[in-house]
């Protein structure tokens, strides 16, 4: 039996499902999860703070016993079909949840059958309600901007889709001339850099200030935001608009992962146009060492975890995006007491015990409960499952920081600091949700 | 009955057109943010002291989990994440069994062993055709302090069968033990909200038994029900004295019960009663296993049912409670003429009460959804009757139970609206009438109004009493603007929520 499947007294993080919607939310689609019941109340319930005043089609197929065991794969097509052709969505992307897992259904095939009915654009994320926000999500981003750029393609008659970004090179460019002349620094234009931010959400910023505010981190540090791919904020959109169809922006120098959310679009974006990506969020202090990756990363063509080299001393290495080598500084020590234990997201946290360490000179911890974020962690750091785990790793540790569900996993010795997380406790301290940017600033 | 037609495809069509008693065809479905309605952590939290365990994958865990958080009952609430491997490579009976036990386990040495655990199953249990005998049999092997209660959240299986929440309303009862009987003993079971003190029910026992009806609370509700208005408790100060008297009747609602030991005591009853149809379940089982009296009582609408309802209850309170009392050669005479007097002085009231009503609103366009109460057609025809301008009924499907009021407003206002609350189309067409009234949540929602009267299943309204309650309210709707966002996305009207 494994122990670590067993909770008596936190909660889990919300659902690759729940992943997938709020990572498309904003793009102008439909989002269909095959499901029974439950998944869509407990999204728009719990982790969809924008569902009362922004709308979005977001659905469940209500499917039956009858149909699960008979494999009535035909109305989901045709009640998709049918509301996709009142509704005129963008696109359409199917989701699963346990059942149509055991059932083995072909989503792939589905939206194959939705798209030829429909003439809408339709693609299939491979979720089943067992795994956590980041993998749903990720896959959802990826996906979506694979499918979108293959319908480019096809449409500009290109052979390789590599060749789009040349392709829409003017349209994108132009919107770079936008950005620098709004730009508050009139520096000069060949200095500054233009990013992507990827993988932001409600799920991990529920504080939607965060957004502006990693502009403000950067913007005298001559790089310019081109979109928040997809949560826009303030005046930062959530996508370009290349034909109808919302990107991020391809012409970008470096794309900003700002959640382990955005690593699988990083990572295709990469491979695919060779735009390199950093991992991090400007926190604090450790808003001016991300910058200089940012910078470092854009002349170089190199990806790297920005915070790495501040906690045990590693960073990515160019045409490597998977693996770690030893950076050159190493300022945290791994047989040190931790003064300091963080849990929650990999990037977001990661990016917080960097800017503690540069503030406070304290030796911290990040501890991961995600699937999928081990690539953004720093081997100084952990991934754990469970809370008997989570219960041991915090033994001895100082003070922790973490959402205030876990505040019973807290050794009675530490002193607790509750950052609350709606991927983690939903709606239930919206209200002291921080600023991710600006937390250590008071 | 002859249907019309199948369900529509759209998401509205006129009450002279829609199939009886699915109007509309079964598709997409979206989920609005009128969150008001009690879900089965909710109704599983009224059993004081318990503890829920839940055995499912993270996506539905996540729902429930958090409903216990904002509820602040995450510590009495437990769960087993389930995954790939659990699902394909393993029993689903020994994953169960172990991962319940880790729970208990660890409880146990945290000295927070409950009486009683509310075990859910989900659909993945009845779809990999798990052996519930063998996993509850284990549990209660393991465990023989601890009662094991059969509960499910087998979503998969609610459009054909029951839904989760009406097997849960039967299934915890299932705890409840024939103890000796104690005559002066009435309980109300199912329900999540009390009833109004001045409400019909305590009248008429008021009226067989010869004083005011005992019950068991004052100021003082079940732990979890935190966030009642404060008319609730404004009726109690204001009706008449509730303190036991000699000879009085007890009427115990579930929503009062503060300690496992009185829920418990629910097996004293000398007779069980239930007015919500969700609960009918529940009352049919609990009855027929105690052999005790159960009287249906369902909240309605319609004056002649009502009269009846008062006829029948004053009966069976005195062959149960009284001794028969009343019953002179076989019959109720004397008393169904007391009875008779009360009901037309009432009837009266309430047709005083709607005219004021009337007067105050006028022609201003009345919207009215299900999750306000389960007679939402039953309430529009008694608008519509008395000179209202009811123009829409938000439901997914009829009550079978109001299959009359569905052909008298057929034949009567063809033209009612009738409005899918789930169908896509709801998620964008939202906010169309912000003038109008709504009466319950997802009406607010759906016409954009700040006039709403608010509240889930009847909110405690019941009989005549409820009617003269119902217009008031209305007036007050009228008169005052309500913070339509910051109310409706509450779960579950009248509970302690966080958010």
């Amino acid at each position: 039996m494994r122990i670590e499947n067993s909770y008596i007294v936190t909660p889990c993080y919300t659902a690759d499902a729940s992943g997938v919607c709020s990572a498309l939310f904003e793009l102008g689609g439909m989002i269909v999860m095959h499901d029974p019941s439950g998944c869509n109340s407990t999204y728009n319930t719990h982790d969809e703070t924008r569902w009362y005043d922004k709308d979005s089609l977001i659905y469940i197929t209500g499917l039956t016993e009858i149909d699960a065991i008979m494999g009535n794969d035909k109305k989901v097509v045709e009640d998709v079909s049918d509301a996709a052709e009142r509704l005129k969505p963008a696109f359409i992307t199917i989701c699963g949840s346990p059942i149509p897992y055991l059932n083995g259904t072909d989503y792939n095939a589905i939206a194959s059958m939705i798209e030829k009915k429909t003439g809408i654009p339709a693609f299939a994320v491979h979720t089943n309600s067992m795994h956590d926000y980041i993998a749903g999500g990720g896959a959802a981003l990826k996906e979506y901007v694979s499918c979108m750029l293959k319908i480019l393609q096809k449409k500009y008659g290109l052979n390789d889709i590599r060749n789009i970004k040349s392709a829409i090179c003017d349209q994108s460019l132009s919107e770079h001339d936008k950005i620098y002349q709004q730009s508050s620094d009139k520096s000069d234009k060949n200095n500054r850099r233009v990013i992507n931010i990827l993988g932001a959400s409600p799920l991990d910023f529920g504080d939607f200030r965060t957004i502006t505010s990693i502009k403000q981190a950067f913007v005298n540090r001559d790089i310019d935001i081109s979109t928040s791919f997809a949560f826009g904020s303030g005046d930062i959109k959530n996508g370009v608009d290349i034909d109808g169809i919302l990107l991020p922006d391809l012409n970008a120098d470096v794309n900003l992962v700002v959640s382990a959310m955005g690593i699988p679009l990083a990572k295709y974006l990469y491979e695919e146009f060779g735009t390199p990506y950093v991992l991090g969020v400007p926190t604090g202090k450790f808003a001016e060492v991300l910058s200089e990756d940012i910078k470092r990363a854009a002349a170089a063509g190199t990806c790297s975890t920005g915070y790495a080299k501040n906690s045990a001393g590693h960073r990515r290495k160019a045409g490597d995006a998977g693996k770690l080598e030893p950076g050159p500084a190493d300022k945290a020590d791994p047989a040190r007491e931790i003064d300091v234990a963080i849990i929650g997201e990999a990037v977001t946290m990661s990016s917080l015990a960097a800017a503690i360490r540069l503030q406070y000179g304290c030796n911290v911890k990040v501890l991961c409960p995600l699937e999928f974020s081990k690539s953004a962690l720093t081997e100084n750091d952990m991934a754990f499952k469970g809370e008997e785990q989570c219960i041991e790793l915090l033994k001895g540790v100082k003070h922790v920081i973490a959402d205030p569900l876990y505040r019973p996993l807290c050794p009675e010795t530490a002193v607790f600091h509750g950052l609350p997380h709606v991927a983690f406790s939903g709606r239930c301290f919206i209200r002291d949700v921080k600023d991710l940017v600006t937390i250590l600033d008071t | 009955m002859e249907k019309v037609k199948p369900g529509t495809r759209e998401g509205c069509v006129n009450i002279g057109d829609a199939a009886f008693p699915k109007p509309f065809y079964p598709g997409l479905e979206f989920n609005s943010p009128a969150h008001g309605t009690w879900n089965i952590v909710h109704i599983g939290m009224l059993i004081p002291e318990t503890r829920e365990i839940f055995v499912c994958a993270d996506g539905c865990m996540r729902g429930v989990v958090l409903t216990a958080a904002e509820m602040n009952t995450e510590d009495r609430f437990s769960f087993v994440l389930l995954d790939e491997e659990d699902m394909t490579m393993s029993d689903i009976d020994d994953v169960t069994i172990e991962g319940v036990s880790r729970c208990l386990d660890r409880l146990k040495e945290a000295g927070k062993m409950p009486p009683a655990v509310l075990l859910f199953t989900v659909c993945v249990h009845h779809y990999l055709g798990a052996n519930l005998d063998h996993i509850y049999g284990e549990l209660e092997k393991r465990y023989p302090d601890i009662r094991f209660v059969r509960c499910f959240m087998d979503c998969i299986l609610q459009k054909a069968k029951p839904a989760p929440d009406i097997k849960l309303r039967a299934a915890m009862y299932d705890l409840i033990e024939p103890v000796k009987q104690d005559s002066t003993l009435i309980s109300l079971i199912g329900s999540e909200l009390p009833l109004y003190k001045t409400c019909d029910i305590y009248k008429i026992i008021e009226i067989v038994s010869g004083s005011p009806a005992a019950n068991v609370l004052s100021r003082t509700v079940n732990p979890v029900l935190k966030n009642l208005p404060e008319s609730y408790f404004k009726a109690i100060e204001d009706g008449r004295g509730l303190r036991p008297q000699m000879n009085a009747i007890t009427f115990k609602e579930m929503a009062t019960l503060i300690t496992y030991e009185e829920f418990l005591d629910i097996g004293k009853s000398a007779m069980l009663m239930a007015v919500q149809p969700a609960a009918k379940m529940a009352l049919e089982r609990l009855g027929g296993r105690l052999g005790r009296a159960a009287f249906y009582m369902p909240a309605a609408f319609d004056m002649d049912t009502i009269e009846r309802q008062w006829h029948e209850l004053a009966d069976l309170i005195d062959e149960n409670c009284m001794g028969s009392a009343w019953k002179n050669n076989g019959e109720h005479t004397e008393l169904h003429e007391l009875m008779d007097r009360e009901i037309e002085s009432l009837r009266e009231d309430c047709g005083r009460a709607l005219k004021q009503a009337l007067r105050t609103v006028g022609d201003t366009e009345i919207r009215i959804d299900s999750s306000f109460h389960p007679r939402p057609l039953e309430l529009a025809a008694l608008l519509l009757t008395h000179g209202f301008k009811v123009t829409g009924v938000y439901t997914e499907t009829f009550n079978p139970e109001e299959e009359a009021a569905y052909t008298s407003l057929r034949k009567e206002f063809p033209e009612l609206n009738i409005y899918s609350i789930v169908h896509p189309e709801g998620r964008v067409s939202h906010g169309n009438a912000p003038g109008a009234i709504a009466i319950g949540q997802k009406a607010a929602w759906f016409t954009g109004t700040k006039h709403f009267v608010n509240g889930v299943y009847g909110i405690g309204l019941f009989g005549f009493d409820g009617i003269i309650r119902l217009c008031g309210l209305m007036e007050e709707a009228f008169k005052t603007e309500k913070d339509v966002e910051d109310i409706i996305v509450r779960k579950a009207w009248g509970c302690e929520s966080c958010v």
